[in-house]
């Protein structure tokens, strides 16, 4: 593992030549995983814009039964939860330790808020029988308009979008939660903070696919 | 950046290979914070609210020319800028990053593009069925297929040749000789093929 010199620090790694070398390659490659990250959701989107234009009635029916208010309240949660991962970041450049933490934690639980306001969404989905392709098997009992038969089209691309950008949450806690556990080892200062940049970049981006994920599935 | 000499840890100019950041205040932080509240309300207002096709064609039905689509991919846009610039630094940052993120936009706008363009073109056949006028006279050329559906119009100043039905017999008789044909399928088939 790393070892401090008597010229280095031990998060200085041998094959950088200075630690502004090693910062700036870390950053390139976090955000070449991010393009990646950008592209691979990106096959969804153009899924959705797909399947949308053939089944317009389809979507405006499947988006009407979709919670709004759940769906803003989620929005709003992962909003202030990428404030506080900008803020964890800004505590570690200046080498406050606590304060590192204390973000990181509030960070994970708008995450483990956000996943607890799906669960609901997925539990009145599932319990409504609006399932994607073919476990699709409706009864809503309060309904006043009548479904298109192609609605199981758009949960389909419902439950592919929203649950993928879940799984990533799921492991932006680990990751998070992974940083924060290396913060209290002191691993950490104001000369090198660089893991938890990264790991707020990639909390940011789960932020970034949620704030066109809303409004494509709830908004329009 | 960091130049591989020996000059590095000498403070040579402002580049002595450690890592400076500028650190923003948490004000910055918050500013930014309630700028993209402020977007993401008005999103949902409008898009719960506001019928902004029924503004610019009012005659049409609500949602028909997508004008709150445009909105609020407009609006996510914005909020989408403000966390990548300042939570994510890319303001302060190496440039080259801001290129490959904004590279990963354009290849996904050309994946975008191409691939609604190609869907919404499906199905674009030949609209005139292969029929084509004689240059020398303007006359109907022999060949292609004549409008079968019954839907659309005969294109203007071309003569209609025979017209293809598919059970070739005139209408009184199709019903029958569909019926017929299943019955006596040889003498029925050679009829029908006859009279084309």
């Amino acid at each position: 593992m790393a070892h401090a010199h008597a010229d280095r620090p031990a998060w200085h790694q041998h094959h950088f030549h200075s630690p502004l070398q090693q910062f700036e390659s870390a950053k390139l490659g976090m955000w070449l995983f991010l393009a990646q990250e950008v592209l691979f959701f990106s096959g969804l989107f153009v899924a959705y814009g797909v399947v949308r234009l053939g089944y317009p009635e389809a979507f405006a029916a499947g988006a009407a039964q979709l919670n709004v208010w759940m769906g803003g309240g989620n929005t709003l949660v992962l909003l202030f939860s990428s404030l506080t991962a900008a803020l964890a970041v800004r505590s570690a450049q200046l080498g406050e330790r606590k304060q590192t933490s204390m973000y990181l934690y509030v960070t994970i639980a708008c995450a483990f808020m956000f996943m607890f306001i799906k669960y609901f969404e997925y539990s009145e989905k599932f319990a409504h029988g609006l399932l994607p392709g073919e476990y699709w098997h409706p009864h809503l009992e309060h309904a006043t308009a009548l479904l298109p038969a192609h609605t199981h089209v758009f949960f389909g691309i419902y439950f592919m979008l929203t649950g993928l950008h879940g799984v990533h949450v799921l492991i932006g806690i680990g990751v998070l939660a992974w940083i924060a556990v290396r913060n209290n080892r002191g691993e950490f200062s104001k000369d090198y903070w660089t893991p938890v940049d990264l790991a707020a970049l990639y909390w940011h981006l789960v932020d970034l696919v949620w704030i066109f994920l809303f409004p494509l599935l709830y908004l329009i | 950046m960091a130049h591989a000499t020996e000059h590095d840890d000498h403070g040579h100019g402002h580049d002595d290979g450690q890592v400076h950041v500028h650190v923003h205040p948490v004000s910055f932080y918050l500013k930014v914070f309630g700028a993209l509240i402020a977007l993401t309300v008005i999103t949902v207002l409008t898009a719960k609210y506001v019928d902004l096709d029924g503004i610019f064609t009012p005659e049409a039905p609500a949602g028909a020319a997508s004008a709150n689509l445009i909105l609020a991919m407009v609006i996510a846009t914005a909020k989408a800028s403000l966390v990548c610039t300042f939570f994510m630094h890319l303001k302060d940052d190496n440039r080259f990053n801001v290129l490959v993120f904004l590279g990963s936009l354009l290849f996904v706008g050309v994946f975008f593009a191409y691939t609604m363009n190609d869907t919404s073109h499906r199905n674009d056949g030949d609209r005139f069925h292969g029929i084509h006028v004689l240059p020398s006279s303007g006359e109907r050329a022999p060949g292609g297929v004549d409008h079968q559906f019954t839907f659309e119009e005969p294109e203007e100043g071309i003569e209609r040749t025979e017209t293809f039905t598919p059970h070739g017999a005139e209408g009184a008789h199709a019903a029958e000789g569909e019926h017929g044909a299943e019955g006596a399928a040889v003498e029925g088939a050679a009829a029908e093929g006859g009279g084309h």
